[in-house]
């Protein structure tokens, strides 16, 4: 007989987030932009965001750029988003 | 969900070696080869032999906000095949990759595919039998082999960084299996890692996430330039090209070329590979690369300013000397020496250094 441990823990402080409320229409919304900082990504959400306003109205009222992809979202960056007056973000991955 | 407690609990019995080693492919524990099953004794041992208690954290893997407890490190080990003696530098290693400047989790889950190297520097290599000689970066030394396996165990296991899931290179890396490398002493010319860092008693680990190895080849150079020169130029090769930072393992034939002028200090080696390890502008536009804006090239840093004139028409590796690890290790045959570039485009993860505590048993 063989008595092994596991390698793998899958405690951590992981955190469950909850969604954010469903938004009950997009008309004339106001609109923000996050981009990760990825060659092109500012371009993909500005396109985006071209294509809701073009179908429903609203205009962008924030544009924000994380700058580099691959470092986690500086705090004050977070920070802003949550406190951010716009109805949704649009934020994006490019390359 | 196994918590770290319940990791020292809930353990998994089996009827004999071939099933455990099953059991770990079944569990998806395993980086495709064979693992020595992490039994309760071995495991045990490690712990016991480091003088750890199990829940202390070692490692952060902060994006995931998971981090490694000692029991894990120790388990992973154990499948990697690490001994006792093994493990201070596993622990090491999993400090220096925690520290912010690192980017832990970026360099484990970027398409670039970057492999973590170990670089061993000080008076643990000889005492643990590791190899700085021929085939330096592998295959055959336990040590060498174990020691680095830990570590990609590790970020399968604990940190849950599993390819095409959260690691999403686009080719991988070979490294991915296992890289680590202790320093070459006996025909190093210059001060050691170790003395360098400031610990001349102790042994230190530096951390790097590495791109792709480049073999950096010239049996045909006879002076400190044109052996330097050869280095500089694979540095400054356009797929890896950026302000990163740059790991050059010098084979003992060329540094005993380049140091046979005494003058070539290691500080002045540094500042020779960095002037030379550029690209004219032309060259980037040609690929469709962008060259630096002004305030790139305000953080540049020269020995000499007057190294600066023309700076507008040219694109260093780098931002200075100092971004250049630099040591020696390879077999005593052949100007065969290795340049690893940075995972990351930019600055994005910087190398990391930790000393190593010493064990105060051995088992």
């Amino acid at each position: 007989m063989i008595e092994m441990y596991t390698p793998v823990i899958d405690d951590q402080r992981i955190e469950t987030a909850s969604m954010a409320p469903r938004l009950s229409t997009l008309k004339n919304s106001r609109i923000g932009l996050l981009s990760n900082g990825k060659h092109n990504a500012d371009v993909l959400i500005q396109m985006t965001a071209d294509l809701f306003i073009t179908d429903h109205g609203g205009e962008v009222v924030l544009e924000l750029n994380k700058r580099n992809a691959s470092r986690p979202c500086p705090d004050d960056l977070v920070d802003t988003v949550v406190k951010a007056n716009v109805d949704f973000m649009i934020t994006a991955v490019g390359d | 969900m196994v918590t770290s407690r319940e990791s020292r609990r809930a353990t998994i019995r089996v009827d004999d070696v071939s099933s455990a080693i099953e059991y770990c492919y079944e569990a998806g524990w395993t980086d495709g080869l064979p693992v020595v099953p992490p039994t309760v004794e071995l495991v045990d041992a490690m712990l016991d032999a480091a003088e750890l208690d199990p829940l202390t954290v070692i490692g952060e893997h902060v994006t995931t906000r998971r981090s490694c407890t000692a029991h894990a490190a120790a388990a992973n080990a154990v499948m990697a095949g690490c001994l006792p003696v093994h493990f201070p530098i596993v622990v090491a290693a999993m400090k220096a990759m925690s520290k912010t400047g690192f980017n832990y989790h970026g360099s484990t889950a970027s398409t670039g595919g970057s492999s973590h190297l170990i670089v061993v520097s000080g008076p643990i290599i000889g005492e643990i039998g590791m190899n700085a000689t021929g085939n330096l970066f592998g295959s055959g030394n336990r040590a060498n082999a174990a020691i680095g396996r830990t570590i990609r165990l590790i970020h399968l296991n604990v940190f849950h960084m599993q390819p095409n899931v959260t690691d999403k290179s686009t080719q991988g890396n070979p490294g991915k299996y296992s890289l680590c490398v202790p320093e070459r002493s006996d025909r190093n010319p210059w001060p050691l890692l170790h003395e360098e860092f400031g610990y001349p008693d102790d042994s230190i680990v530096v951390v790097f996430a590495a791109g792709g190895f480049h073999n950096v080849e010239n049996h045909f150079a006879a002076t400190p330039e044109q052996a330097l020169l050869t280095v500089a130029d694979s540095m400054s090769c356009l797929d890896s090209l950026t302000h990163g930072q740059s790991v050059v393992v010098l084979s003992p034939e060329t540094a005993e070329i380049v140091a046979a002028d005494t003058s070539w200090t290691k500080s002045r080696v540094l500042d020779f590979l960095f002037e030379n390890a550029y690209r004219e502008n032309a060259a980037l536009q040609q690929i469709g690369r962008p060259t630096d804006t002004e305030e790139d090239r305000s953080q540049y840093k020269f020995s000499n300013d007057a190294l600066k004139e023309g700076l507008e028409e040219r694109y260093h590796r780098g931002l200075s000397a100092e971004d250049i690890l630099l040591f020696v290790g390879g077999g005593d045959a052949g100007a065969h020496s290795a340049f690893l570039p940075s995972w990351s485009r930019g600055r994005t993860s910087i190398m990391q250094s930790e000393v190593i505590k010493p064990m105060k048993k051995v088992r």
